[in-house]
Formats: structure tokens, sequence, C-alpha cells
């Protein structure tokens, strides 16, 4: 469980860096650019893990099974990459990423609320308020640094 | 306007996470980032082409580990197949990969790591980390 938890961990601080490594590329050929170079690197990762691990047998026609509109989780997370690269040079990684999770977690509780999947809504809105009151620390005009 | 735009970026993350777990269901995880992966390159290829306006800097020298950079994102999913079907289970690992990142953007802020600017960590920005720690435990345990 525990070793479990530490890779999770790991997790995110490899994600973290995945973000730092495509920003640089953005900082020199584009915010564009650096989500080709991302997505060529995740796709050279993968196609060699399943080519080791896996098989490209059933790809095809289990994507043909599955409703179409889940592909275009692809399309935006290639704007997503993008918008990483234009906030993190402006925001520091920290809020950007603080910002970025808070986003998150608000559209995850109202996804998960119309899915019928939030068990207590009294601690779920307790939860959101608690994220929201962060986010709203944002909005004071002393807290506003000269980023422009 | 950089404040909402990284509150967007976290409401597309959102969605593309239901997306992509949901695609997973059908075809599995790696696969399904296969999949997610070539679909995004051809989008940001587009995006390229499309030469919408972007600031980009060619004097500003980067290391070449940088353009290997995506090869971390993919990691993730593979090291998330793995924890989410581990007792810690899906609320663990978000906990945890949430955890990860804040604490690697401190690393990063406070050293200037990867020749990033360095940047003060402000009360505030402590704060408002805390309140996202501890309201992502709220909702994930809820």
């Amino acid at each position: 469980m525990l070793n479990m938890a530490l890779l999770a961990l790991v997790g995110g601080f490899v994600l973290g860096f995945n973000r730092i490594l495509i920003t640089k590329v953005g900082q020199r050929h584009g915010i564009y650019s650096s989500s080709v170079w991302n997505h060529l690197g995740g796709l050279i990762f993968v196609f060699l893990w399943i080519l080791f691990f896996g098989s490209f047998k059933e790809i095809l026609p289990n994507t043909q099974s599955a409703p179409s509109y889940l592909l275009i989780g692809g399309v935006i997370g290639a704007l997503f990459v993008a918008l990483n690269s234009l906030l993190i040079p402006k925001l520091g990684l920290l809020i950007t990423t603080t910002l970025i999770i808070s986003g998150q977690m608000v559209l995850g509780v109202f996804i998960d609320y119309f899915q019928g999947r939030i068990e207590s809504l009294p601690q779920t809105l307790l939860g959101l308020i608690i994220i929201l009151a962060g986010v709203s620390l944002r909005l004071f005009p002393a807290n506003r640094k000269p980023t422009t | 306007m950089n404040v909402a735009l990284a509150l967007f970026a976290g409401l597309l993350l959102a969605g593309m996470v239901a997306l992509n777990g949901g695609l997973a269901k059908y075809i599995g995880p790696v696969e399904g980032s296969f999949v997610i992966h070539a679909i995004g390159l051809v989008t940001a290829a587009l995006l390229v082409v499309l030469k919408l306006p972007e600031n980009k800097n060619p004097k500003h020298i980067i290391s070449k580990l940088s353009y290997f950079g995506g090869i971390f994102g993919a990691i993730i999913v593979v090291i998330v197949g793995y924890t989410v079907n581990s007792p810690i289970g899906v609320a663990g690992t978000i906990a945890m990969v949430i955890l990860g990142q804040l604490l690697f953007g401190f690393f990063v802020d406070i050293t200037g790591f990867f020749n990033l600017p360095k940047r003060k960590i402000l009360a505030k920005d402590l704060l408002q980390t805390i309140l996202l720690l501890i309201g992502s435990g709220v909702l994930l345990y809820a």
C-alpha cells in the first residue's frame, strides 16, 4: 500500500517534469509545436510499451466499437498541452498547477454528479467551497503580481 | 486573464480525463493512451499548420532532453494503471498525484530547476495550496 502511494506520488513528479520540459520546447518553438513534441514523445513511448508488453491487434476494432465522441479527449489534450506551455512561464509551475487542479476538481465534481457518482452531497459541496476559497485568494488585487 | 485560462485548462483536463477514462474501458488504459496520443499529435500538427499567433524565441537555448518531455507524460498513464488497481484505488491515486505535482511545483519555483525563472512562494500561494489539498481530500473521501 505504501509503495503504491509512493509510486503515485512519483507520478505527480513525473507529470510536473513533463510539463516543464514541454514548456521549454514551447518557449523556443512556440506552444503549438510544444504540443506536437509532447504527443510525439508520448506516442513513441506508448508504441514501444504495447510492442513489448501488449498487442496492437485489438486496438482498431475496439476503438471502432467505442462511442466516437470519446476520441475528442485527444483533441482536448492537444489544446491542454499548448495552454500549459503558455501559462507556466507566466504564472510559474506551482500556481499554474494549483489552478489547473482546482478547475479540474470543480468540473470533476459536476461530471460525477451528473453520472450519479456523488455519495455525500454536503461533503462534496464542502470540498468544493474549500477549493474555491483557495482560488478566490487570486482575486484580491494586492495579490496580483506583475506577470504581464 | 492568465488565472482564468489556468482554471479553464483545469476544466479541459477534467473533461479529458472523463473521456479518456471512458475510452480506456473499451480498449484498455495503455491502448487508449496510444489512440489519444495519435489524435492529439494530428490535432497539434494542425494547430501548427494554422500558424496561429504565438510567441517563440529561437534564441532560447534549451536542453535536448526537453524534446523527450512527452515520454514522461505517457509514463504517468502506466503508473496510474498500476496504482488505481492497487489498495490505494482511484481516490488515493488522485490524491497522491496531486500532492506530487504540488510538491514538484514548490521545488521548481523555489530552485528555478531546469533554468525556469525562480519565484518567491507567497503566503497566499501556500495557503491556496493547503486549501486545495484539504478540499481535494474532502472530495475524494466523500
